[in-house]
Order: C-alpha cells, then structure tokens, then sequence
C-alpha cells in the first residue's frame, strides 16, 4: 500500500462521519432534504 | 446615516483589515504569501471559501431579485453540493498530492505550458473583469443612494482591500475573511429579525409566508424543461453543477481559499462546509427579499427603488407625466393594501372560495402596479435614455436606509463591504499569485530569489488592484449586479473545466488536442452568447461538453500518435 500522506489521510477515519465516502453521502442526503423542504415551501404556501 | 453608523461602519472596516495585517505582520515567507499559513483551520477554510462566493452583490442584488421574481433564483445553487463533492474527491487530492500553487501549474504537469498558459490566460481575463464588477457594484450604489462620490468610493474601497491583500498574501485574506463573514451573518440576522419586528403588529411571521406564497413569490422549485428560462430545477441542477465545478475546482480566487491550510482534510471539511450551508443562506437571504416585499404591502414603496434618478426625471419635461403616474400608483398601493387586507382575514377564515376571490383581487392590484411601474420606467428612460431602470438593485438598501435604526444602518453597510473586500481580496490575492507562478517565474525571471518572488508577487497583487479600481471606475451599470457576474462566468467557465475534465478523466488526450478544442469551444460559446437567447447556465455546459468531445475527436483524429519508424 501507498503510504503517501494521501493515502494515510484518506485511510484514516475522519471525525464523525468515519470515513470521506459517508461524509459525501450525508451531504447528499442533506441536500435531498433542503430540495424537499423547498419543493414542501413552494407548494404549501401557494 | 449618523455619526453612529460611521463609527460602526468604519469601526468594523478598520478592526477587520488591521486583524488581518498584525496577523501576518511577520511573515516575510514566499510559501506563506502564496499558500497561507499551515496553521489554517477548516473552519477558517469554509468561512473563508463562503466569504469569497458571497460578495456584495449577493446583498445587494439577491433580496432585491426576490424581491421582484420571488426564490426562483435559489434553484441556481442546487448543482453546488454535488460539485463540491467531485472537487473534494478528485481536485483537492492531486492538487495536494502535486503541491502546486495554482490550478494551472496542473495543467503544466499533465498537459505542456501552452495549455497551462491557456487556462491560466482565461481565468486572468474574465477574474480581472469581474474584479472590477466586484469593487464597482457596492460603489455605484450606496454612491447613488448616500450622496457619497463615486469615483472616492471605488477607489478608497479598492484601496483598502489592495493594501492588506498586498502586503499579507493568502494568510491575512483568508484570517480578514473569517471576521467578515462573522459581520455578513451577523447583519443579516440583524436585518432578518428587523424586518420581521417592522410587519404590522397583528400580522405574523406565518401570515406573511402566507400572503408571499399566494402572490408567487415562493416558488423555489421548477420542473420545467424550458431552455429559455434562466432558472429551473434542471438548469440548476446541471448548469449549477458545472458553473461550481468550475467555479470551485479551477477558479484561482477559490482554489487558493481551500488549499490554504496546507491539509487534505481541512480542504475537504472546508468545502463540505460550504455544500451543506449554502443553500440554506441562499435561501435565508432571498427570503428576506421576500420579506423586504411583504413589509412593502403595508408600507408604500417608492415607485421606482432609484430615487436619486427618479427625482431627477421630475426636473425634466417628463415630470407632468410622472406626477399623472405617481397619483395613479398611489391609489392603486391603497386599493392593494385593503385587497391583502382582506387576504388575510380570508385566510383566517379558511374559507377556500374567500381566499380564492382574494388571491385574484391582489394579484390583479400587484399586477395593475407592475403596469405602473413599467410605464415609469419607459418614462424615465425617455427623460434619460442612458439611465438603467432595473432598480432590484436598490431594494435592500433603500429598505436598510430609510426604516432600520442608526447603528444597525452602520452595521448593514458594513456587511455590504465586507462582502465586497471579502470577495475582492480573494480575487486580487488569486490574479497577482497566477500572474506571478504561470507566467512571471516561467517565462520572463526563473532563477530569481525568493525574495524577488515575494516582492514581485505584492507589486502585481496590488498592480491588480489598479486595473480592477480602473475598470470599476469606467464600467457602466448592467442589468442586475450578480447576474453580470454569473453570466461573465458562465462564458469562460465551460472551456476552463473541460481541459480540466479531459486532464483528470481522459488520459490519452494531450496537449494540443486540447489545447485547440479549448479555443474552438470558446469561440463557438462567445458565438452562441452573441446569436441565441438560451439561459446563461448552459454555456457552463456546453463548453465543457464541446472541449471533452472535440478534444478527444481530435485527439484520436488529427493529433493521433504517430508509431516510431
């Protein structure tokens, strides 16, 4: 393995998501829910 | 404004800028001038990406655009967090993994130094430009509105930022930066609770939702296909996506920002930072916009926002008509009121056919109004065929100067040109270091010292400046503020990231394939923006899409390898 400071950092679990790949797909979702909330604004109040 | 908002407004400036030079007082270091100090946190990273985006058009312009076309705008954004996601996973670590100062000297690596010259090139010509929009727009308006000079504005504004960018390079643009941003949130919160506190006393916040809503001025979301429209669900989405991606994966003013803390996890916490934050204050700022509207429901607005230029028009012959106008809009405003009026006691009645009939009396009076004030600005126009009459620009601040208390008029100015030092201070500290790294050192001084390096980079920071105070100086006002800037980058934008897809995703294509797609793509989108009508946030795309496909054409067609003899 590649022990690049790349690589320790990608290998090293990052706070409280665990890893960079659940950090992106909590963003994800998070926007799912602002898009929805937005969408649930626009219609609601119309 | 009183001796109280100058001292707030001054107070902040000065606290803020002098923050950023004692900060960097000691550092003499060509590295850290370049690309900050290792100490940088990401918290300072996000802020300082944040502070670079929201400039002072995003407060000038973004409430007043709500104001008139309701939160259409805010689906501009909703590209953004899959954008970042791809800069965090493939930019950020071959930017980190090569050390390089900026994005072009990637371009240098991968590709051969006229493509890196090329991408260097654009991103120096529409950055320039914008840079003088940058200074320009808060300028021009608080000039218009305070009775300030123009000219002494853009240039003490312009100057201010050159002086701590110049002299503190990356590190004191990105600590000035994390305060600023503390002043904008801090305003804005100020502002948003103000003008809740201003709605008549038997109206609440969720009445006036409400009564936005009914008027239109909530839809956030359109699933429409139109390609006319300039913003639309897919629009956003796609067109957002590649205007971020290149926004924040090649843009020099951006890339500086999250490479400054030296760390690969402080880069990527600082632009997912961003991804989950940004649209939530898009959002909080177009619904103060909203707001700023609602409050006008009850209160009677100006019927044109620029009434400097207004009152200029009543001096000419055109005033007979306007006074006609005036009598006419203002009748109009009282029978608008009663319609809301009854609007929201229908909708305590949750009588759906009384609200129905309601709607319609408002939305007819609304309408009746925007007739008015159209046939004002045909007006004006005749007694000033140069003046601009798109006043969006002018809502916030009229709405900020003539009903919030002295001190947090101070505050809100403040929070105007903290946006705009924010956002030029990136700018200036990203076309002195690409001007210094892509062209001086390689082509006209490589074995210079480091301290050669060092000076030259502030000379030509602050000789930035002075082309950014000049263009400012004799630009002339443009539709709307934020708009210009999105479109001047949507222009460039595409053709930037296409070289830098095909560099990260096509590896077979070199140099000049690229090179001369690149060219053709940027000609063909120059063409395309001069002969069609289509949304702006296409071109992001369609540059980027011409330079993938034409390089790979080429590539595989003219420019093919020829095999060794």
């Amino acid at each position: 393995m590649n022990e690049s400071p790349d690589n320790r950092e990608r290998l090293t679990s990052i706070p409280l998501f665990g890893s960079w790949r659940r950090a992106y797909l909590a963003v994800v979702i998070v926007l799912v829910l602002e898009v929805a909330f937005f969408y649930f604004v626009s219609r609601y109040f119309s | 404004m009183s001796e109280l908002d100058y001292a707030v407004l001054f107070g902040t400036l000065l606290a803020i800028a002098i923050y950023g030079w004692w900060k960097t007082r000691a550092d003499h270091d060509l590295n850290h001038y370049l690309r900050g100090d290792s100490s940088i946190r990401w918290g300072t990273i996000g802020l300082s990406v944040m502070a670079t985006q929201a400039s002072a058009v995003t407060f000038l312009s973004t409430p007043g655009q709500a104001y008139e076309s309701g939160m259409g705008f805010l689906q501009n954004y909703f590209g953004l967090p899959f954008a970042l996601i791809v800069v965090c996973a493939v930019f950020i670590p071959i930017y980190h993994r090569l050390k390089v100062v900026t994005a072009y000297e990637y371009l240098g690596q991968r590709f051969d130094q006229k493509t890196r010259l090329l991408g260097a090139f654009l991103f120096l010509l529409q950055r320039g430009l914008a840079a003088g929009i940058t200074i320009y727009a808060p300028a021009i308006i608080l000039s218009v509105l305070l009775g300030w000079n123009l000219r002494l504005t853009i240039i003490l504004s312009g100057l201010f930022v050159v002086i701590y960018t110049a002299t503190g390079g990356t590190s004191a643009v990105s600590h000035t930066q994390k305060w600023q941003m503390a002043v904008i949130l801090a305003g804005m919160g100020v502002a948003f609770g103000m003008i809740l506190h201003r709605l008549p006393p038997d109206f609440s916040f969720l009445q006036a939702v409400s009564v936005a809503g009914k008027m239109g001025k909530l839809h956030a979301v359109d699933f429409s296909f139109d390609l006319q429209r300039r913003y639309t669900f897919w629009s956003g989405l796609l067109g957002g996506f590649f205007l971020a991606l290149s926004y924040f994966g090649t843009d020099q003013s951006q890339v500086q920002r999250y490479l400054a803390g030296g760390s690969l996890a402080g880069s990527r916490f600082g632009l997912l930072f961003n991804a989950v934050l940004k649209l939530p204050m898009q959002f909080f700022i177009l619904l103060t916009g909203v707001m700023v509207f609602i409050f006008f429901q009850f209160e009677k607005p100006p019927i044109f926002f620029n009434q400097p230029a207004y009152q200029r028009a009543t001096q000419t012959a055109q005033a007979g008509k306007l006074a006609l106008l005036q009598t006419r809009y203002d009748q109009l405003f009282a029978q608008k009121q009663i319609a809301v009026r009854s609007l929201t006691s229908a909708m305590d009645s949750h009588s759906a056919r009384a609200i129905e009939t309601a709607t319609s009396a408002v939305l007819r009076a609304q309408k009746e109004i925007e007739t008015i004030r159209g046939e004002v600005k045909q007006t004006l126009k005749a007694a000033d065929p140069k003046l601009e009459t798109s006043d969006a620009d002018y809502v916030f601040i009229t709405f900020v100067l003539d009903y919030l208390p002295h001190g947090v008029i101070g505050l809100l100015i403040a929070v105007i040109f903290c946006a705009g030092m924010s956002s030029s201070a990136s700018e200036l500290n990203a076309l002195g270091s690409t001007t210094v790294v892509d062209f001086y050192r390689p082509l006209l001084h490589p074995h210079a010292s480091e301290a050669h390096y060092l000076l030259v980079s502030k000379l030509l920071t602050a000789a930035w400046g002075g082309v950014a105070i000049s263009f400012a100086l004799f630009a002339n006002l443009v539709e709307n503020l934020i708009q210009a800037i999105n479109i001047l980058g949507s222009i460039f934008y595409g053709s930037i990231l296409g070289i830098f897809l095909v560099a990260f995703f096509l590896r077979f294509v070199r140099g000049t394939a690229v090179f001369v797609a690149a060219l053709i793509s940027q000609a063909l989108v120059l063409i395309l923006f001069y002969s069609t009508t289509i949304g702006y946030l296409w071109y992001n795309v369609l540059g980027c899409v011409m330079v993938l496909i034409l390089s790979a054409l080429l590539e595989t067609t003219l420019f093919r390898a020829r095999p060794l003899a």
